[in-house]
């Protein structure tokens, strides 16, 4: 048990399994084509995995083991860190790293919630259509606008909704990087046109891992500016020390 | 136009001589940077054009600000190498057309210009921290790797910036933070490279011929995140 222990807790472990992922999503990389590639951003994860041949999905099984064994490996490590150094080492120094180790843990929560229960749902939509978010809260598409340069090329495009059945008066603009929120689900334009008559190309997209990646994103970005606070005190303090070692040698 | 880029290629190219002439070529690819930018009204980040010349202006930069490095005194050799790495890629970028489109609406977004600028100079602090492991590889000055370790670190924090304003940028402008793409791998397998190698630091010293190879293998992956999958694999990131 106690051998056991020692191998989870262990650096030696950490450091195979970032190589074994490695890897694998190598690997993946040239493994994900085909309508296989094309369906696994349209379905959640864990459906795309059920749902594949083994023959072309065994990477992904295999980083899910891998990072779920990464995920105790990190979460044993951090807690024997702390518990062994909690009154030696500064707060910071201790902390910094943990909280590193903190926005990883939540990202891989992240991903795991997304992948069992992200979804996406393409509408074909004209002005004057009516759609229903999968909560069943309808809104209308009231216009459609795609800008042509001179030179034809689309410049840019947008959509303006009717988001309050209460206040069919209230309008909300989508364009690409503005998409409308609205009970756990985003709206997003992917595409318009102009002829024959203005259509566009909607997505529902349902992303439940997106609070909880933001909030490993802070907690990580944190205890990285911390790591690098700490290292170049540690510097500074070893360069003063350094710099006093050979005064004091000199005066000798 | 294409002069200033090529007087910059000459200046990097006599960096083994003067410090001054890396911060001279830098200047000038900045100025080329700057007139391509003012002439766009963008930043100039779009494209294999572009994105080498401000590939090159990054190493050229990272290089510059780690040469004062106390270790690195009186070591031209790290000038030189750096100026010959910025000056080769500012040359493969003169091999690909100039472009000039417009910004597509999707990309006309500072989470995007963020997580492009902040890639690069993630990337260039990796090629600073392998010029400085073939230096400690022929040396065997554990000064150098010290500071390797420091661009590592410095690097990995600037790619995790990356990846992060890249997922705000993928939310708001294609519904998910992730998508599973050869582009998206090969940037986890880059940042968990690096976490990989910042974690065999703590071994200690019996490590550093691995931790120095290392350092030049990530390199090697970081120039295959950025240009062998946008050439050789299909991807949403190709240029």
């Amino acid at each position: 048990m106690k051998r056991l222990w020692n191998t989870l807790i262990s650096l030696d472990l950490c450091l195979w399994l970032l190589s074994l992922v490695c890897i694998v999503l190598a690997a993946g990389s040239f493994l994900l084509k085909g309508e296989f590639a094309a369906a696994i951003n349209f379905m959640p994860l864990f459906t795309w995995l059920l749902d594949v041949p083994a023959v072309h999905s065994w990477w992904l099984w295999l980083a899910v083991v891998l990072l779920a064994l990464l995920v105790v490996n990190t979460l044993l490590c951090s807690g024997e860190t702390l518990r062994l150094r909690w009154s030696r080492a500064g707060l910071i120094p201790l902390l910094a790293p943990q909280l590193v180790h903190t926005g990883f843990l939540l990202f891989v929560a992240a991903h795991l919630m997304s992948a069992l229960g992200a979804s996406v749902q393409q509408f074909e939509v004209f002005e004057g259509a009516l759609i229903r978010l999968p909560g069943g809260r309808p809104f209308g598409v009231v216009a459609i606008k795609a800008d042509i340069s001179p030179k034809g090329m689309p410049t840019g495009f947008s959509c303006e909704l009717a988001t309050d059945p209460r206040d069919p008066v209230l309008r909300t603009l989508i364009s690409p990087n503005h998409p409308w929120f609205c009970d756990g689900y985003g709206v997003y334009i992917k595409q318009a046109r102009r002829y024959p008559y203005p259509g566009a190309l909607l997505e529902i997209h349902r992303e439940p891992g997106a609070g909880m990646a933001l909030a490993g994103a802070v907690i990580f970005v944190i205890g990285n500016v911390l790591v690098l606070r700490v290292r170049s005190r540690r510097e500074e303090y070893e360069s003063q020390f350094n710099a006093e070692k050979s005064g004091f040698c000199s005066k000798l | 136009m294409k002069l200033i880029l090529i007087s910059s290629i000459c200046m990097f190219t006599g960096a083994s001589f003067s410090r001054v002439l890396l911060v001279a070529g830098l200047a000038a690819e900045s100025a080329y940077l700057g007139s391509r930018g003012l002439s766009m009204g963008r930043l100039p980040l779009l494209g294999p054009h572009d994105t080498l010349v401000f590939f090159s202006a990054s190493i050229a930069l990272m290089a510059l600000a780690t040469s004062f490095s106390p270790v690195l005194a009186g070591r031209r050799r790290f000038t030189a190498v750096a100026g010959l790495a910025a000056a080769i890629v500012a040359l493969f970028a003169l091999m690909f057309p100039v472009s000039s489109m417009p910004l597509p609406q999707i990309l006309d977004t500072l989470w995007f210009e963020a997580h492009v600028v902040l890639a690069f100079f993630a990337y260039a602090l990796f090629a600073v921290g392998a010029f400085l492991c073939i230096g400690f590889i022929r040396s065997r000055d554990r000064g150098l790797l010290d500071l390797q370790f420091k661009a590592a670190l410095a690097g990995w924090s600037f790619f995790s910036a990356s990846m992060i304003t890249g997922g705000v940028w993928g939310y708001f402008a294609w519904g998910t933070y992730w998508l599973w793409t050869p582009k998206e791998l090969w940037t986890s397998i880059l940042w968990l490279f690096y976490a990989l190698f910042l974690h065999l630091r703590l071994k200690g010293a019996r490590f550093d011929g691995v931790v120095a190879w290392l350092g030049i293998a990530g390199f090697a992956v970081a120039l295959f995140t950025y240009l062998g999958v946008s050439m050789l694999m299909k991807s949403s990131h190709s240029f």
